[in-house]
């Protein structure tokens, strides 16, 4: 099939996603978003760097857009090349073709739809087989106002190890709507860390659309860490398992805030002999925040293992955190377990470090830090510290 | 100089008054025992003089250098100085030992690398040094909390130490730590010190010049601790409210 019938058929998809609304979350009216003015001349550095974001610090590989603009992109390690979506349609198509728009259907809907039709920019990560490196791609997303549709692939080839850091964050507080559709192909024996961390403000939507498929012996990662108030988020990402013995974590620490309202969550399917996943969430709600979670495993091949575990925490009357495990058992030789509880920090507990001299406002800033630790370790020290200090953030932020 | 006066104290939990006319000094270097049977509400007057937002003072007063500290909060009670060791402190989930005790001390010590020999030292001396990178008081055992507990009440560095049972439910070895401990980098630095206990472990190991006994909430006896001590270990606490 030729590159122009491909383009075509997608196209052709999409334009029966464009009324579709999400079965989840707050619909969005997208032309309305559209119509709202960004600004290009945004001091994005200085936030970057209020979420830790050091772009001048060395990686594999750095991807930098602002709004529908692509700043710059570069691969700075062997093996690791990093193009925009664009750049990687136009130059090289006979290497994309295999992975463009194969494991998400622009017709999904209308948030994914628009992307596929009018979305400008994104990245194409690829980790060539056999290279390791653990020194991270940085991808960050910047808005100031208006539509940001990305559309984002990583592939990591058999025997390669990649990291990548992702940031996106709204520089402005003026309405705006961020789409990332990210397909994500782990091959054999591969593994990916993907770390994302979301600073939003009250007047973004926020919509990611992502799905993962990992081979044979692969392993998935990713931590997800969202600092701010949004005024909606909903993302159900899928991760499909069609590799025997392969692995997934996936970690997701939400603050939610102001009057955010997040539906989110993981479907993880196993289809893979041996095959094991663990999705793990904390959620902080505070003030009138709403968050729905969604943890969902499915399992149809034998030793196939998933343990999901969803604590909430609810720091105010008015906030609420809904979750929803789901277990989907097709193998008699599988192991589902979900474990949930939602509650509020202990008074004993602030009591006793009250008692210790921490004040108020620290003591319960430890606590939801230790609430959200979810000990995980990544090999990569700087990386560990990064992610530490966001979790500080996260604390303190939480228990103004 | 009295460092500590308790006038007609009466204080309890919820609208249960558990403690009742409670009087009771402290002299400045006095390191006394406060003595009792289970529930007669030893930890309820220590968590008084400590504090505690949960226990309700319904009448009396505390001065702690002649200073009305009644309904001082319990943070501002710790800078003055107070601070005790709680007898069964909460489990910290994801807080980890190292954490918190980094935490208390970096209100005395700036300096990280002081504080890290601070908390070395203390944690060698009781033998906690293998609990610092766990969850506070996750899968600790009897003795193991009571010596990360006391390590709380040494790093914040008090003028008055209350400690609260540091002996029930323990192995001698871990009594005889903690004794060694309070001793060597406790009891030079303070002003006084008020010492729990229901079961007499720990007397073997500290002295104190005189004791107070607490029955049924009520002091029923005040006196030196030599004679207490002989008193309730041959004939136990009724006989001294029998002899009042």
């Amino acid at each position: 099939m030729s590159k122009k019938s491909v383009l075509e058929e997608i196209r052709e998809k999409a334009l029966k996603g464009l009324d579709k609304s999400s079965p989840y979350g707050v619909d969005v009216d997208i032309e309305k978003i559209f119509a709202q003015p960004s600004e290009s001349s945004v001091d994005y550095e200085k936030k970057l760097m209020s979420l830790g974001i050091d772009l001048k610090q060395r990686g594999s590989g750095t991807y930098l857009q602002l709004d529908n603009i692509i700043k710059q992109y570069s691969s700075m390690y062997p093996g690791v090349e990093v193009l925009s979506i664009e750049d990687a349609v136009e130059n090289r198509w006979d290497e994309i073709k295999d992975f463009y728009w194969r494991l998400i259907d622009p017709s999904t809907d209308k948030y994914v739809a628009y992307t596929a039709l009018r979305g400008r920019g994104g990245f194409y990560i690829r980790a060539k087989r056999g290279t390791k490196t653990l020194l991270p791609v940085q991808a960050c997303m910047i808005m100031s106002g208006g539509a940001q549709l990305l559309h984002n692939i990583i592939v990591v080839e058999e025997d390669a190890e990649l990291m990548v850091l992702s940031g996106c964050l709204a520089a402005l507080e003026r309405l705006s709507l961020h789409v990332g559709v990210s397909e994500i192909y782990l091959m054999p024996r591969s593994k990916l860390y993907f770390i994302m961390i979301h600073s939003w403000t009250q007047v973004n939507h926020v919509r990611p659309r992502t799905t993962v498929l990992v081979g044979d012996e692969a392993e998935y990662i990713d931590y997800y860490i969202n600092i701010s108030d949004v005024s909606t988020l909903q993302t159900f990402p899928k991760i499909i398992v069609r590799g025997d013995d392969a692995k997934v974590s996936s970690y997701n620490i939400i603050l939610g805030s102001g009057s955010s309202k997040y539906d989110v969550g993981t479907n993880v399917v196993l289809d893979g002999e041996g095959s094991s996943a663990q999705i793990i969430s904390r959620i902080v709600v505070k003030d009138s925040s709403e968050v729905i979670n969604r943890l969902r495993a499915e399992a149809h091949k034998r030793s196939s293992k998933a343990y999901l575990e969803c604590n909430g925490l609810l720091l105010s009357e008015n906030s609420r955190i809904y979750t929803i495990p789901e277990l989907d058992a097709h193998h008699p030789d599988t192991d589902l377990y979900h474990e949930a509880s939602i509650g509020r920090l202990r008074d004993e507990e602030i009591e006793y470090l009250l008692m210790k001299g921490i004040s108020y406002r620290d003591a319960v800033s430890m606590l939801i830090r230790g609430f959200i630790d979810v000990s995980i370790k990544i090999p990569n020290q700087k990386i560990n510290e990064y992610i530490n200090k966001v979790l500080d953030l996260f604390a303190s932020k939480s228990s103004v | 100089m009295e460092i500590l006066r308790i006038e007609k104290l009466n204080a309890g939990v919820g609208d249960n008054i558990i403690i009742r006319d409670i009087n009771l000094k402290l002299f400045t270097r006095e390191s006394i025992l406060l003595l009792g049977p289970n529930a007669s509400g030893k930890s309820t007057l220590l968590n008084s003089i400590a504090g505690n937002p949960r226990i309700k003072i319904f009448n009396g007063s505390i001065f702690y250098n002649n200073e009305d500290i009644t309904s001082l909060d319990p943070v501002k009670r710790n800078e003055k100085g107070i601070s005790i060791m709680i007898q069964n402190p909460p489990r910290l989930r994801g807080v980890k030992t190292r954490k918190l005790f980094d935490k208390i001390c970096s209100r005395h010590i700036k300096s990280i690398v002081e504080r890290e020999k601070e908390i070395n030292e203390i944690s060698k001396a009781l033998q906690i040094q293998h609990l610092l990178d766990r969850d506070y008081g996750h899968g600790f055992s009897g003795g193991e909390l009571k010596r990360a507990e006391l390590a709380t009440l040494i790093f914040s560095r008090p003028r008055l130490a209350l400690i609260d049972e540091p002996d029930s439910g323990v192995d001698i070895d871990s009594i005889i730590i903690m004794a060694t401990v309070i001793k060597d980098h406790l009891m030079n630095n303070i002003d006084g010190m008020i010492l729990v206990t229901h079961t007499g472990g720990i007397v073997k190991y500290i002295e104190t010049s005189r004791s107070y006994v607490i029955y049924n909430g009520r002091i029923i006896y005040e006196g030196e601790t030599s004679y207490v001590l002989s008193k309730i270990f041959s004939e136990g606490f009724r006989s001294l409210l029998e002899s009042r």
